[in-house]
């Protein structure tokens, strides 16, 4: 499909909403919500707009969708709370965690430290771009057979960091995997676990 | 036995690594509103004034709650014993914005509910509160001379426990030692901060909550808010991060619940990461002092150790019970251990992984290192000597203990023997090295769990239990037990948990799940088994009617007795059923207080000094651990590198700073709180010895989760020793304090 | 956060042109400090004047004379180029000891150099600081006993909490000079003369003016500095603050020093370098000796407080050891 005939997207990811609806995920069932009309809407309504509200557009992990956002709006919470992509996950909101790690133009950086606004001509890449056809990355098989997480949740993170450190060629060494993967921090401790999944990921 | 004992990858492994698991703060819920709750900037003294006109003028703003229009909220009760955890489940008795009253620094004292998270965020940032702050003076760590008497210690209303005469055992011991070690405040920090979403419906309230007790959430949010349990339920399927936290409930929970019941519309809240320091339960510091007293072989006559832990100044509690683990450690006749608590302006504490093994386990493990040198016995030595073949403090014998084993393996793999025990005489690359080692133990606890197993139709098996995924790999071990334990193939086999309308399970808490819930979980699917073959052999029309149930067995779905079978499918077609379910619900037994289960292991640590500056550096790490058949070795291994790298954390680099002028924080952020990142740990080569316990439980496993770690802290303030002759008993390790490093 | 206007820039003289007509006007750039702040509510701009659209402020040069870096060239750029690596590596090796990659790979030149102090006064918006708002004191000032991070040196009655970055200090070591651009003219400033220590008059610590950007640093490349090294020592082994750290820049020809550069972060008001220990070291033989009698030197004029003595001894240590690892780094080795 040519550029310009991909559908611009206009909101809200199905995803999350499917979860809450009851189907399983991994074998997990999910309860029905209790007192929302989620489960008769295929939209997630927010009619609310902040009085100074932009229309911005974005690119999202080869999807370009346009979006009226609060300016004040991080990258972080633009993808968390305005179109459900939930997959990036909050830590700190202070740059302190690395867990709110993407990729902007191929750079891993920080999405809770910028504002959304100002990345409407940039190439924006989240955890949910990298499986392609539903086929893991290299990254992410080597994560799951070498157990690089437990909670999960510092994981989309130091998956994205893994990704790109591997990329920025950051891998000649076990300490040199340390230090450059020293920004994404796991308070479960998986850490020599990371280690191992990039090294067999780099190879 | 098929799946027990593989390394499987975990269920949810593709999910984590795709970002596709819905954590409780992801949950996407129509017409959801957010909260921002807004902390104090005193520890203590009273608000005179809130201001929250600029506030509500933002456009967005739902409402502003404080305490001069907060719902009334009950105090959850506290007594919470690890005896009994279907009781009470609340963090603390104090419950914020009720009065003007503040008792501990970031206490809310404002929560801000808008339509966006930057407004709510925003309208907090202008609300203005003056206060009146009360003035004291603190000190770093508690001090004895403040001590007061505990309310309770886990549900043992023992504080002070001791056994022979330990005082003139001590004044009779040729060798003695008197020292003082403490520890100071840490917090969990897990990645995912706590939060809520609450939805209420005709009266009824569902709270999403990143929690490790589901049912004591449940109860515990029931009694704020003074409604009946069976009106709320509580989901939470996968925890970002709990380490003994999220398993208490705190008040915020019912703060949020309460003000989205008065606006009407779902509300999520979620607490900044500062929060995370004040207002959700920390591990209590403390200060023990120690005597030995030793005869010259090495014999231990008596230990008596003396804790004073800091704990708030609104109720008398302390998860940080250093004075348990060192009770059972070793075969001195003659003990006390007695903790007492210092009352500061703190929120209520809450246990944090290995609570009381950590500090405990800290200060034996230091002071029995001590000892061998004053003795000039190699340390190892020293523990074998004191080895306690019963545990002395019940008097019962070990279902299984094979400490010794993971002293003389450890030992080896570290290279124990090329020791030199002189201080400062080792070196490499023109650092000092230094060589430490510690014990390490752990109980196996045991608590009622039911499940519910369920065959359906298309071959598929539901284990649901009302358990929760805390990153342990609760849902893969159970599929690998069920699998076994039901004879059908593990692809099929799908695990269903986290919400409070499941059966009841104990908290996720003191590594007890798989000897709790994986026990039931097995107990379960036996059940299951014995009415599925009984389906069939009471069926006229099946091959197998009229067999006796305990010749046939159930291998990959299907019955059989080697010569005729029958598809569990088959079974359930022919019985007209679309499932067929059994529930069990498992209970304590007097055959398990006939013995004590405990899991043990041993630490062994290199570090390296720099002769000119001081700085240290984790070199490596050996552990070895005896911990019973090990149901999931890839998952269990993670589990103990996720304790060593808390215990490094705990000794090397985390602790809370407070401002002593007025006890705030001054480093309530992840930028001053020094969790380990990558570049702080070291190879760390840690095993399990390959000896099952058939005497623990019919899985023969020990406890495994909180085992990793304990007595690290002491092992690396003991190789420091070795390195530079500095005796570190206060933690964590700064650089200043090897300042005085010869050169 | 508050609401603020958003402008982006075409040109240096249209972004201080932008920022000069409106009050509380900012530059952004990275965004990694600011929009940190504005999220505390520490800092409240009215107007965000956007300069990574400007074109041309990215580049790094090796004129013969100087290695140059653009304002807006990013921290890894910078760490990672050759030209930094091969002619003024200290640069690069304290670089890659401060955040992190993600952090690294946002921040620019210009904001490394002026980023905001991380004092726990500063970022409690309840809290009395002199870096907020002039004239207030906090216990950075006033606690009798000091702070275990305070500054030892540049103290006085507006703010005594160090400096936080540690490219600063390589550069200072270097003796790196600050290009500004105003709407007329170019100067340029030698780094030490660049910042001054925090006054009670007003919150900031540099002397840039307000119709004044900064457009780049020169690194000079006439002092001969062929060995350097950067060490940060540390609550934790990465990913945070230094407790204290050194940077050492060596000319050293056939054993004998020609030319020193030396200074050390978190333990000045502002990056501090010690000209003293500099010129003591100057056509001294490169010896452990000859390091810590330089060292010695370095300290004298610290001004400690009871809870933070301990940092005169720890400053005087690591300046040795950051001496012997520069003499055992030439340029041209892995770091």
């Amino acid at each position: 499909m040519k550029e310009e005939d991909k559908p611009i997207k206009t909101g809200f990811s199905r995803r999350n909403f499917l979860q809450v609806s009851g189907t399983g995920v991994a074998g997990l069932a999910v309860a029905p919500l209790l007192g929302a009309q989620a489960a008769e809407q295929k939209n997630l309504e927010r009619p609310f707009e902040v009085p100074n509200a932009v229309d911005i557009q974005l690119n999202i992990n080869n999807e370009t969708i346009k979006l009226k956002i609060d300016p004040r709006a991080s990258l972080l919470d633009t993808l968390r709370y305005k179109l459900n992509m939930t997959g990036t996950k909050k830590g700190c909101d202070a740059g302190h965690c690395g867990a709110c790690t993407i990729h902007i133009n191929g750079e891993r950086k920080l999405s809770c430290l910028t504002l959304a606004m100002r990345h409407q001509n940039d190439k924006i890449t989240t955890i949910e771009g990298l499986a392609e056809n539903g086929v893991l990355h290299p990254v992410q098989q080597a994560f799951v057979d070498n157990d690089a997480f437990q909670c999960g949740y510092c994981t989309s993170g130091q998956v994205m960091s893994a990704v790109a450190c591997i990329k920025e060629g950051h891998t000649k060494s076990t300490e040199e995997i340390k230090e450059y993967m020293s920004g994404n921090i796991c308070r479960c401790g998986a850490y020599p676990n990371i280690i191992k999944a990039v090294q067999a990921a780099s190879k | 036995m098929e799946q027990i004992t593989k390394p499987l990858n975990r269920v949810d492994g593709p999910d984590k690594v795709s970002g596709k698991i819905t954590y409780a703060n992801d949950v996407a819920i129509d017409k959801l509103a957010f909260g921002y709750l807004v902390s104090a900037t005193i520890a203590k003294g009273r608000v005179t004034s809130i201001r929250t006109d600029k506030a509500r003028s933002q456009k967005g703003v739902l409402q502003v709650f404080t305490h001069e229009n907060m719902p009334k909220l009950y105090s959850p009760p506290t007594y919470i014993s690890p005896f009994d955890p279907s009781g009470d489940s609340g963090q603390q008795k104090h419950v914020p914005m009720q009065d003007d009253k503040i008792v501990y620094d970031l206490q809310y004292v404002a929560l801000v509910v808008a339509e966006s998270f930057e407004v709510a965020q925003e309208a907090g940032h202008l609300i203005e509160v003056s206060y009146e702050e009360e003035k004291g003076t603190y000190e770093e760590h508690p001090n004895p001379k403040d001590a007061e008497e505990l309310e309770f210690l886990f549900g043992i209303m023992e504080g002070d426990y001791h056994r022979g005469k330990p005082e003139a055992a001590f004044e009779a011991s040729e060798v003695k030692l008197e020292q003082t070690y403490t520890t100071q405040t840490m917090h969990h920090q897990p990645m995912e901060r706590h939060g809520t979403t609450a939805v209420w419906n005709a009266g009824r309230l569902t709270v999403y909550e990143p929690t490790a007790w589901i049912f004591g959430h449940r109860k515990g949010v029931a009694e704020m808010l003074g409604m009946p349990v069976e009106d709320v339920t509580v989901i939470s399927p996968y925890v970002g991060g709990a380490f003994g936290g999220k398993g208490l409930v705190a008040p915020h929970t019912g703060i949020i619940a309460a003000a989205a019941k008065e606006v009407n519309r779902p509300l999520r809240v979620e607490l900044t990461r500062k929060q995370l320091f004040g207002c959700v339960g920390l591990r209590s510091a403390t200060h023990s002092e120690v005597k030995i007293g030793a005869e010259k072989d090495g014999t231990i006559n008596s230990i008596i150790i003396h804790t004073t832990g800091e704990t708030p100044e609104f109720q008398k509690t302390a998860f940080e019970s250093s004075v348990i683990a060192p009770r059972m450690m070793y075969s001195n006749p003659n003990m006390r251990a007695k903790m007492e608590v210092a009352p500061v302006p703190m929120s209520g504490p809450v246990p944090m992984r290995s609570p009381g093994e950590a500090s405990g386990l800290f200060l034996l493990e230091s002071a029995l290192d001590e000892l061998s040198y004053k003795l000039g016995m190699d340390p190892i030595a020293l523990r074998k000597k004191n080895h306690a073949d019963i545990n002395l403090e019940t008097n019962l014998p070990w279902t299984s203990k094979h400490l010794n084993e993971c002293y003389d393996v450890g030992a080896k793999k570290f290279g124990w023997d090329k020791r030199n025990p002189k201080i400062g005489s080792m070196r490499k690359d023109g650092m000092l090295v230094g060589y430490g080692m510690a014990s390490g133990s752990y109980p196996t606890l045991f608590h009622p769990a039911s499940a519910k197993a369920k065959f359906l139709a298309d071959g598929t098996v539901e284990l649901i239990v009302g358990t929760q995924e805390i990153g342990t790999g609760t849902n893969t071990i159970i599929r690998q037990i069920a699998a076994d334990y039901l004879g059908v193939a593990i692809e099929k086999i799908k695990v269903v948990m986290g919400n409070t309308r499941y059966p009841k399970t104990p908290p996720t808490v003191a590594a007890f799940t798989a000897a709790s819930v994986g026990t039931t979980v097995a107990k379960v699917c036996e059940q299951l088994k014995t009415n599925l073959i009984r389906r069939a052999t009471t069926n006229e029309a099946s091959p197998l009617f009229g067999l006796k149930a305990e010749t046939l067995n159930i291998s990959n779905g299907t019955i059989t007795n080697g010569t005729k079978e029958e598809s569990l499918q088959t079974t359930l077609k022919r019985a007209g059923r679309p499932y067929v379910e059994t529930q069990l619900q498992t209970q304590y037994s007097p055959e398990m207080f006939k013995k004590s289960s405990s899991s043990f292991g041993a630490n062994f640590v290199e570090v390296e000094v720099d002769p000119i500056t001081g700085w240290a550096s984790l070199k490596r790490i050996v552990g070895v651990y005896d911990c019973g058949k090990i149901i999931n070795p890839k998952t269990a291994h993670s589990q103990l590198i996720g304790g060593c790298v808390f215990a490094i954390g705990m000794a090397m680099q985390e602790a809370a700073e407070r401002d002593l002028s007025n006890f705030r924080y001054l480093n309530s952020d992840l930028g001053g709180y020094h969790m380990p990142v990558q570049a702080d740990i070291p190879d760390l080569d840690l095993s399990f010895l390959d000896h099952t316990d058939k005497e623990a439980n019919i899985l023969e496993v020990k406890s495994v989760g909180e085992l990793g770690g304990v007595g690290l802290q002491a092992a690396i303030m003991n190789a420091i020793y070795h390195a530079t002759g500095i005796r570190i008993r206060s933690l964590p390790y700064k650089p200043e304090k090897l300042l005085e490093i010869a050169e | 956060m508050n609401f603020f206007q958003y402008t982006e820039a075409k040109t240096a003289r249209d972004a201080i042109k932008a920022k000069q007509e409106k009050e509380a006007s900012y530059f952004i750039a990275g965004g990694s400090n600011l929009v940190d702040m504005m999220k505390e509510g520490i800092q409240h701009p009215q107007q965000l004047v956007d300069i990574n659209t400007i074109s041309g402020l990215r580049d790094i040069k090796n004129t013969g004379d100087t290695v140059y870096l653009g304002t807006l060239a990013s921290n890894t750029a910078a760490a990672e180029s050759e030209k930094i690596i091969n002619f003024a590596p200290l640069v690069s090796q304290s670089l890659v000891k401060g955040a992190t990659q993600q952090i690294r790979n946002m921040a620019t030149i210009g904001g490394n150099l002026m980023q905001e102090s991380r004092c726990p006064f500063f970022y409690d918006v309840s809290a009395a600081c002199g870096r907020r708002t002039a004239g207030d004191v906090c216990p950075t000032v006033t606690a009798k006993d000091g702070i275990r991070t305070n500054a030892l040196f540049g103290l006085n009655e507006s703010c005594n909490t160090p400096h936080p970055s540690d490219m600063a200090v390589g550069m200072l070591a270097l003796r790196s000079k600050v290009v500004l651009q105003s709407k007329k003219d170019t100067r340029k400033l030698a780094l030490d003369k660049f910042y001054h220590i925090p006054v009670k008059e007003n919150t900031k610590i540099t002397h840039l003016q307000d119709d004044e950007m900064i457009v780049g640093v020169e690194i000079p490349l006439e002092h001969g500095f062929n060995h350097s090294a950067y060490l940060k020592v540390r609550d934790r082994k990465s990913y945070a603050f230094a407790l204290i750290s050194g940077a050492a820049a060596l000319n050293i020809q056939t054993g004998t020093i020609l030319n020193a550069g030396l200074a050390s972060g978190w333990v000045g008001t502002i990056p501090w370098r010690f000209e003293e220990a500099e010129n003591f070291l100057q056509g001294k033989a490169a010896t452990e000796s000859n390091f810590r009698q330089a060292a010695k030197i370095a300290i004298s004029d610290a001004q400690p407080k009871k809870n933070n003595a301990f940092k005169v001894k720890l400053l005087e240590k690591i300046l040795v050891r950051t001496l012997l690892m520069a003499k055992e780094t030439p340029y041209g080795t892995n770091n």
